[in-house]
């Protein structure tokens, strides 16, 4: 040999073409960069019977359509540098998807082996590949190699040198007679106008008429001329095809690759039924899969109420209250004003707050549980077909499920919906879905009015939140589903999505997502909850002279104010209706102003709640918190993402009407049936 | 394949890869290498969303977008693409689908 025999590796990425390359070369290795870029270059020597190979890893790439950096390096290198010998390396467990950049190579002007790499994976997986017939078929060598194990190396290099006297003919795929006559035509003109080489001229028509980057610099660089004829030809293409050639010819490519497939590969269909495709079987499946969302979220709750709320939230809630108790002595002899403001404002308002922590610890860590297995995935698709079912476009889901956490975040997922209609339906009815903010309200009074109750062996509170979770997916479907009835008619809109494989989440990952979210909840008691704190004690301490907190102050004469209208609802009191006003601002601040005006820490809290509700006005009291107005930071959203004030008003006034009416509803039904 | 795709989606609107490979009788990752084309043809987007609106920093609870400087995304799980025009012009052209 004149020069070095050289052999160019090139897959997709994740065939273990990296691996073929260290176990060709060893330590013989050069790590440099491509010419013009950051991509790595990579270049060793193998040895074999005495004589140096050298070996190019070209960068892992799908196809050869020049349409990254990778693609245009592996085409420029394959055309300019003229390899001898290329290897395709093929994820033989994956043989579908990678066939597709081994047909495109075919077309070029090369020699080329494939090795069938990780052939004991595939064997594992009962794949079985003809590599005889591929051969055949493709009139190329089909070596199977193990690279991890140096499986097929020494035939891998045998087979590369023995071809060096072969010639090999580049695979022409039969377009059809119209594209193949255009395709001969236009390598006819790069034939006798360009130094594009006779063998590679019909490549380069057919990538002229997908619209090459790489094809298209070198060809027009040389006879602009020749870009008329190009763009005649695709227009007669498309109008016999009604597609543009790229599709049509990609589109043979994969007929091609299913004839291949048929001809050369056995697969043991129950083997390849992998553990998600079995679960999915089941959590997707038609009539089950929405159940068991349900289900899931169900346990959710009463997991959530239960360990994190009961039991683990006891022991905040005794802190709290040892705190409010020890640093009322310590202020004994202090201004009342003082005294109330620490007590009273910190420890009763935020302090309320903080006690559901371990609350939100428990749901962010079954939740991040859930997104990390990939279950998450399921139940937007899962509902996504339940929204399609009940009239509505199946991506609102999304803003449904991501809405969960937060209703900021459900409004801001409505940016993947197509039309504008669909959009305004997603970010109306998203904030009626139960966030995480609502929850420690559910919690105070699940917790003081049905936390003893138990029903079957699950405690009531339980049940009781997740209704309310239920309630506000019920409400959320109803009123979009009224929506795209009579404001917003429905346009027709396409989505598509893949669903991730399901994996056992690392402890580290789901501790750090909890605490990201716990910790955001943290930081708005002590910022957002504690300034509305300051300033509804201001106003329930003020004008000087009444007795702080009472109905007298300003913060209890607005309140009062107000009240009348939520008697029906049953909860028609002063310090009701300001929480819910304050609640407006934020959710959590509900709790903060029924810990701050009735001025105790959390735990006499739940004992001063029994005065003033029932259990059934505590419930309407809850659906009101679920339904009406969203908070500040919402509407502030919604405003943003509808470029107008006059929705955001429309979404505060109609939940508002929505929020009474359902707690009317509630309280006065419950009445009539003697709850 | 590519077209068949197309009509597939046009015919649901709703679809999952999983589904497409189902009704068309395919492998899972000859679609995954189909939505590769397609996306790079220009006939159907990625479409992940970033909360990195600044309408996000207002929420303290859960998009933790600004959690010490990180991005954090809207975390479903899903990889998520939609027809493009070039796509929805396409659709019209599959035989039964217009």
């Amino acid at each position: 040999m004149d020069k070095t025999f050289t052999v160019a590796l090139i897959g997709n990425p994740n065939s273990g073409k990296t691996s073929l390359f260290n176990i060709l070369t060893g330590s013989r290795q050069h790590v440099g960069n491509w010419p013009g870029v950051t991509v790595e270059r990579k270049e060793g020597i193998a040895r074999y019977e005495n004589k140096s190979i050298r070996i190019i890893d070209l960068p892992g790439i799908y196809s050869l359509n020049a349409s990254s950096d990778d693609e245009v390096i592996a085409v420029n290198y394959i055309l300019q540098e003229k390899p001898d010998i290329v290897v395709n390396v093929i994820d033989s467990s994956n043989i579908e998807r990678n066939l597709y950049l081994t047909l495109q190579l075919l077309e070029m002007n090369t020699k080329i082996i494939i090795a069938l790499n990780m052939a004991d994976e595939a064997e594992k997986k009962r794949i079985i590949i003809d590599r005889n017939k591929l051969a055949n078929l493709l009139s190329v060598p089909v070596m199977a190699t193990v690279a991890t194990k140096s499986g097929g190396i020494k035939e891998l290099l045998k087979t590369a040198l023995d071809m060096e006297r072969i010639t090999r003919i580049p695979l022409r795929f039969d377009y059809g007679k119209t594209a193949n006559g255009k395709l001969c035509e236009i390598a006819d003109l790069l034939c006798k106008t360009t130094s594009i080489e006779p063998e590679a001229s019909f490549l380069f028509a057919v990538k002229l008429l997908e619209d090459d980057r790489y094809a298209k610099d070198l060809v027009l660089k040389q006879r602009a001329d020749i870009g008329k004829s190009v763009e005649a030809a695709k227009s007669q293409i498309k109008e016999e095809f009604g597609f543009d050639p790229e599709i049509y010819f990609a589109d043979k490519r994969y007929e091609y690759i299913e004839s291949l497939i048929r001809e050369c590969v056995q697969k043991e269909t129950a083997s390849t039924k992998d553990l998600t495709e079995r679960i999915d079987r089941i959590v997707t499946n038609k009539w089950l899969g929405i159940p068991v969302f349900f289900l899931i979220m169900f346990l959710l709750y009463q997991i959530t109420m239960g360990f994190g709320n009961d039991f683990l939230g006891s022991y905040v809630e005794a802190a709290v209250s040892l705190l409010a108790e020890h640093v009322s002595g310590l202020l004994e002899n202090a201004h009342p004003l003082l005294r109330s403001f620490v007590i009273d404002a910190m420890i009763g308002g935020v302090g309320s707050v903080l006690v559901f922590v371990p609350l939100m610890f428990t749901m962010y860590f079954l939740i991040s549980l859930l997104e990390d297995s990939g279950y998450m995935a399921r139940a937007v698709y899962v509902m996504d077909k339940l929204m399609n079912a009940v009239g509505l476009h199946g991506k609102t889901a999304v803003a449904m499920i991501v809405g969960s956490g937060c209703n900021v975040a459900g409004i801001m997922s409505t940016r993947t919906l197509d039309t504008k209609k669909d959009r305004m339906i997603g970010i109306l009815i998203s904030p009626f879905i139960s966030c995480s903010a609502r929850l420690p309200v559910y919690a105070l009074f699940a917790g003081a009015f049905f936390g003893s109750k138990k029903v079957g062996i699950f405690p009531a509170s339980g049940l009781v939140v997740f209704s309310l979770y239920l309630l506000g997916f019920i409400v959320a479907v109803a009123v979009g589903r009224i929506l795209s009835k009579t404001v917003f008619r429905q346009e027709k809109s396409y989505f598509i999505m893949e669903l991730p494989p399901y994996r056992v989440p690392t402890l580290r990952s789901l501790f750090i997502h909890m605490w990201e979210k716990t910790e955001s909840f943290i930081r708005k008691a002590g910022t957002v909850i504690f300034g509305i704190v300051v300033l509804i004690w201001a106003l329930s301490v003020f004008p000087i002279g009444v007795e702080p907190g009472s109905a007298g102050s300003i913060l209890g004469r607005l309140g009062s104010l107000i009240a009348p209208i939520l008697t029906p609802a049953g909860f028609g009191s002063w310090e009701a209706t300001v929480a819910l006003i304050v609640g407006i601002g934020a959710k959590e601040a509900v709790v903060a102003t029924f810990g701050m005006v009735y001025g105790t820490g959390q735990g006499l809290l739940t004992n001063v709640l029994v005065q003033y509700f029932t259990p059934l006005s505590a419930y309407a009291f809850m659906v009101m918190t679920l339904l009406y107005s969203p908070c500040a930071a919402t509407v502030g959203v919604i405003k943003k993402e509808t470029d107008s004030l006059k929705w955001a008003l429309f979404s505060i006034g109609y939940s508002l009407i929505i929020g009474w009416g359902a707690a009317v509803i509630v309280y006065q039904v419950g009445k009539v049936l003697g709850l | 394949m590519l077209i068949k795709i197309l009509g597939e989606i046009a015919k649901n609107q709703d679809s999952s890869q999983s589904s497409l490979a189902k009704a068309l009788n395919i492998n899972p990752a000859m679609v995954k290498q189909a939505f590769y084309d397609l996306e790079r043809m220009g006939y159907i987007i990625n479409y992940d969303q970033n909360c990195d609106d600044e309408a996000c920093d207002e929420c303290g609870l859960c998009c933790t977008k600004k959690n010490k400087g990180k991005e954090v995304k809207v975390n479903t799980g899903i990889t998520r693409w939609k027809l493009t025009e070039k796509g929805k012009i396409a659709i019209c052209s599959v035989e039964g689908y217009s």
